[in-house]
Parts: structure tokens; sequence; C-alpha cells
């Protein structure tokens, strides 16, 4: 009795699995996963987005202070005065890259000094979850690359099929990537730019006129990249 | 438990994607090896992956997987998948070993793509450490279901069981485990799993 429990037990937990897994496989694969918002919704009204994301709104493991972040942009709807933003840390530079592709600029000071807020983001064309954020991103491009915002994706390959130059350019034509792209082949700034022994795709930062850090973070959501774009807004009324 | 089933379902989303195969497939080819402890290796295969994942992400894990590490790794990679072949039953520290290790190792070696939810967890990691572990640990069952999965057919559907018991099929799963263990030595194994997967992809 007790096995033949276990048997159907096991045998429910398998066909649950199975259709989980090809339900998951078969649905449309290109896409953003549905059950999770993710950065490619349009963005429609920041402030009200961030009330969205007040629970999921967390610290960066770069600065212990991020919630004040979320604080300051839950509050935006109300008349109290915004909290600053924080200042998470100094930006690095990007070294040893194989080129930069949509600009005649040949290094991130060039691009910095050339615009008052630059946002950094570490991606690879075959990373999903990148995909996820390029309409997020390229909303924001539209709507602040004439008020010196520059964005730089700068591309670190996970595989050797996306190291490839030819594939690069295909790959950023066809997802509508107008933006720099530095080429970071062999990861050197992949690495280097994320604390500890690992990296993540996507991670985004963005970086004052001061050379500071004031917003990063990881993962494709939509809440998220609202955030972003309120921080980019907020400081550039700031500057 | 909305976030939990949420990060479940994330968790499997990625099952195909080339990102996630590069923890998934040491463990599918660990528990085919392992015949005659399955369901504990890929359990203890599971968590060891979320416990490093999570571990890097709050800052408790700083060894870099290049040069003299990954040497190192691939000759505990391949000490795993003889622990694996060895462990004669459920109790025995071999399977145990085999699979907190291995699910170790994978989880400190995958560089993940990074969804919502995953993103959460890992913006978290430092500061909200017992919710981001356990959350990691769900996300890590829904990406490595198919361990899982194998690893319970053979409770099920006995046939399943006599088919994967068979030596040559755990012999696949040893060639798997020594090419992973090679390939991690000279410092190919990402290129190897993303030709596989470019292979496997539709254009």
């Amino acid at each position: 009795m007790k096995s033949s429990f276990a048997r159907y037990l096991a045998l429910g937990v398998l066909l649950a699995g199975v259709a989980l897994i090809v339900w998951a496989a078969v649905g449309d694969p290109d896409s953003a996963p549905e059950l999770t918002e993710t950065a490619s919704t349009p963005i429609v009204a920041p402030a009200t987005a961030a009330e969205d994301d007040r629970d999921a709104a967390s610290p960066t493991s770069t600065g212990g202070d991020a919630p004040e972040v979320a604080a300051s942009t839950t509050a935006s709807t109300a008349t109290e005065p915004l909290e600053p933003i924080p200042v998470l840390a100094t930006a690095g530079t990007l070294t040893g890259l194989d080129g930069w592709l949509n600009t005649k600029a040949t290094s991130l000071e060039e691009i910095r000094e050339a615009n008052t807020i630059t946002v950094v983001q570490f991606w690879t064309f075959g990373c999903r979850n990148c995909k996820n954020t390029l309409d997020a991103l390229g909303q924001m491009y539209a709507d602040f690359a004439d008020r010196g915002v520059e964005i730089v994706g700068v591309h670190s390959p996970e595989f050797a099929y996306e190291a490839d130059i030819d594939n690069i350019i295909e790959a950023a034509d066809k997802l509508g990537v107008i933006w720099p792209i530095a080429l970071d082949t062999h990861r050197r700034n992949f690495h280097r730019w994320q604390e500890g022994p690992t990296g993540y795709w996507p991670r985004v930062y963005v970086i004052d006129s001061d050379n500071q850090i004031r917003f990063d973070r990881r993962g494709d959501s939509a809440a998220k990249y609202r955030e972003l774009y309120e921080i980019v807004e907020r400081l550039l009324t700031e500057t | 438990m909305g976030t939990v089933v949420d990060t479940f379902i994330e968790g499997v989303e990625v099952i195909t994607w080339a990102c996630t195969l590069t923890v998934l497939v040491p463990g599918l080819a660990l528990v085919l090896v392992a015949r005659r402890t399955r369901l504990t290796v890929a359990a203890y295969y599971v968590v060891g992956a979320a416990l490093l994942a999570w571990a890097q992400a709050a800052g408790h894990w700083w060894v870099s997987a290049r040069g003299a590490a990954l040497v190192i790794a691939a000759i505990v990679a391949a000490g795993t998948y003889a622990a694996a072949w060895l462990a004669p039953q459920h109790s025995s520290p071999f399977a145990t070993g085999a699979g907190i290790v291995g699910g170790a190792l994978a989880g400190w070696l995958w560089r993940p793509c990074v969804g919502s939810l995953l993103g959460d967890i890992l913006n978290d990691a430092t500061t909200d450490g017992p919710r981001t572990a356990g959350l990691m640990l769900v996300y890590m069952v829904g990406a490595l279901l198919p361990v899982l999965l194998i690893a319970i057919a053979p409770y099920g559907v006995p046939a399943i069981g006599r088919a994967l018991d068979r030596r040559p099929v755990a012999v696949v799963g040893a060639v798997v485990g020594a090419a992973y263990a090679v390939t991690l030595a000279i410092g190919r194994y990402d290129d190897l799993i993303g030709e596989l997967y470019r292979i496997s992809s539709p254009a």
C-alpha cells in the first residue's frame, strides 16, 4: 500500500514536471518569460511604476543604502521632497577592449566628457534577458539622447559564437541597438566591473557627471528599468 | 507564496537556455552515472548548486574560475563522477558528497543570464541572506528540474528505472562527465556548451 502510494506520487510528480517543462519550452521561446514582468514592457508612468516596485526594490551588493532609491522613487508621487540618489561607488573605466561600434569614440572617458549621464550595460546578444531590456533602453535613448544621456552597451560574450564581430553587428542591427557598443570580447571589463568571482548578464550602471555610480542592477526586471529611467531623469534635472 | 511559485517558474523557463545548460548538463550526467543513488545525488546536486550560486552573489565565495582553479575543478569534477559511480546506496557518503560537491562546482561555474526574479535574489543577496538563499534554492529546483525528474522517474515508472540501470546509460553519463572535466581543465567548457547550444538552436 505504502509503496503503491509512493509510486503514484512519483508518477504524479514526474508527469507534472514534464508537463511544466513542455509548457515552458513550447511557449514563445524568443519572447520574455510570461509570468514575470520584463523590461520590454513600455515605460509609461515611471512614478506609478515605482510604486509597483515597492516590495521588489532592493539594495545592491555594492551599496547598502539603495533602499533610499526605492523610497525616493516611491515618494515621487507625493509632495514630499525626494531623497537624494545615493552614490554607490566611483565608476571604473573600460580597458582592453577590442573596439567600438556605433560611435567614433574610442574610450568611455570620451563618451563621458561629451555627455552628462552615461548608462553602461553589460550584455551579450545571445542572452535573452539582455534582449528583454533593449526596448526599455531604446525608449530611454529616444527620450534622453539629446539631453546629454549616452548608453554604452559593453558586449561581453559568454560563448564563442557571440564573440564573432560579424554576428555582433548583425545582431545589433536586428535588435535595434543603435547606441555605442564596446567590444569586451575577453570579458576583462565584465569581470573587473562586477565584484566577486562571477558576473551576470544583464547588469546596468548609471554614471553621473562626477563619474559616480548612482544606479546598479542585475536582471531584466521591467520595474528596475523603469526605476533606471526615473533615476536618469532625476539626475538630468539635478545637473 | 506567489514569489516562491514565480521564482520556481522562472527557473523552469530557463531550462533550455544556453546559460542554464552549463549547470544542467553536468547534473544530468551525474545522475545517469549514479545508478544506485540517483535521488540522493540529484537532491544534493540542486542544494550544492544553489548554495554556491548564492554564496557568490552574497560575497561569501571569492575564488574565481580561472587558471589553476580550473584544473583543480576538473580533478574534483572527475572525482564526483567516480564517487557517484561507486556509491552503493542512498546513505553512502559517496552519494551525498558527489551530489553536493558536483552541484557546488556547477554553481560556481554558472554565469547566469538574469531574469526579473533572479535579479532580485542577486541584488538582495548581501542584505537578506536567508530569504534569498531559500529563493535561490527554489530557482535551482526549477532550473534543474530535469535532473530531479530523471531521479524520480524510476519510482513512478519502473521500466524507466530498468532502462536507466543499464550499464551503457551510465557509461554515457561517464563520458559526458569526462568531457566536462577535460574541457574544464583546458578552459573550453563554455565554448563547448555554446557550440552545442548553437547547433541545437534553430537559426
